[in-house]
């Protein structure tokens, strides 16, 4: 897997209904009064007017402000392409699709980061999140090479609730526990890389060599392994708490987009 | 060329729309040949005036962005000035967005902390100062 992987809960009934107003927007022309009301409702929102949605209830009040106006015409692209994203961030997910990559697992959202990879090395896993399959990718919002987002059908849905059952369980499975010592082998090689650059860059100055000694004394294999295992829980549950959120209710199901 | 106005309309639509996907994947020249065409059936088939023409150029003006060059700067200010001839005509009846064009077309004109042409810049400076209050436009800057 490249790069890290954003999962969060997606109200997909609530994209189906407002999907011809989004497809609206993307035509770029005048409004219809269908595609006004979901813009009143999106700038209503407390999720609209959140940090990470910087300037996005001053476009819709713009359009709002001028329904005689084809978007096209005031309106620049990434503009467009902010409001489509901001709309459907603000109707469709849970806490306004809010997230964060410094705590990857937060109460509405995963993000597998590099601790959380081994996800990745599950066939099940793959399958199910795999970000190529076309059929599966919803065309709102658009997001170049990252923020385009796949969902789960629900059957995918339940086979992942399944598939995370074990990982809940302690001890931790032998086949995740052997994945999670290959990961961490590959990581001590990559650090042990790393610490020998360093040193080799630091040869000729003894202050700088004794500080990067000490920073990466005592790092072993058994300590990274052991990092690992109290990642991959905290992980597997937000995983399983979103599954079951998504299974409780037939509009519900998971999104996931990569944050390269 | 195409042979009808809805199969001109259509194509030109079309080049828009691929354009649009290649931007923000950083496919710029593929999206300048499309936008390129699309241009020119729009003029051909639509006028040099017509407000359709403002998207297109939009799109163009974006693609130049992504470029980050201080020349592909300079184009894109002058598709600028094309674009804010054309927004003078269509938003006529918005002047708080006309407000925003000029700021935009400014904001074209500055590459990095550099400005292209100050006595331009000046210009429409002086041009949004005189601007009247007009929807909140002058409070948003």
């Amino acid at each position: 897997m490249a790069g890290e992987r954003l999962i969060q809960v997606i109200d997909i009934g609530r994209f189906r209904a407002i999907r011809p107003a989004l497809d609206e927007l993307d035509a770029a022309r005048a409004l219809g009064l269908e595609s006004h009301a979901v813009l009143q409702e999106a700038a209503a929102s407390p999720f609209a007017h959140s940090k990470s949605r910087l300037g996005f209830a001053m476009l819709v009040g713009r359009i709002l402000r001028h329904p005689e106006l084809e978007l096209r015409v005031f309106l620049e692209p990434r503009e467009l392409d902010r409001v489509i994203e901001g709309v459907m961030h603000v109707l469709c997910f849970e806490n306004g699709a809010e997230s964060s990559l410094v705590t990857p697992v937060g109460p509405s959202w995963v993000v597998l980061d590099r601790a959380l990879a081994v996800f990745g090395d599950l066939d099940w896993f793959r399958a199910i999140f795999d970000p190529n399959l076309e059929e599966r990718q919803l065309p709102y919002p658009r997001g170049g090479f990252e923020g385009r987002y796949s969902v789960l059908s629900r059957e995918d849905l339940a086979r992942v609730a399944a598939a995370l059952q074990p990982l809940l369980d302690d001890p931790i499975p032998t086949e995740i526990a052997t994945l999670l010592a290959t990961r961490a082998d590959q990581r001590q090689a990559q650090h042990t890389q790393d610490v020998e650059q360093l040193q080799s860059i630091a040869s000729h100055i003894p202050e700088v060599r004794a500080v990067v000694e000490a920073l990466y004394a005592g790092s072993s294999l058994d300590d990274l392994v052991l990092v690992l295992s109290q990642e991959v829980r905290p992980g597997a549950e937000g995983l399983a708490r979103l599954a079951a959120k998504a299974l409780s209710r037939e509009e519900l199901t998971l999104a996931h987009a990569s944050l390269l | 060329m195409p042979h009808s106005v809805d199969e001109a309309m259509h194509r030109a639509e079309q080049l828009e729309r691929k354009a649009h996907y290649a931007i923000p994947e950083f496919r710029v020249e593929e999206a300048v040949g499309c936008l390129r065409e699309a241009l020119a059936i729009r003029e051909a088939y639509q006028g040099k005036a017509h407000p359709d023409l403002i998207w297109t150029q939009s799109l163009w003006i974006y693609a130049l962005g992504r470029k980050h060059r201080p020349e592909s700067a300079l184009e894109a200010a002058r598709l600028g000035e094309r674009r804010l001839a054309l927004r003078r005509t269509a938003l006529a009846s918005a002047p708080d967005e006309l407000a925003h064009s000029l700021r935009e077309l400014i904001g074209l004109y500055t590459f990095e902390y550099d400005v292209l042409d100050t006595g331009r810049v000046e210009e429409l400076r002086r041009e949004l100062a005189a601007f009247p209050e007009a929807g909140g436009a002058q409070r948003e800057a």
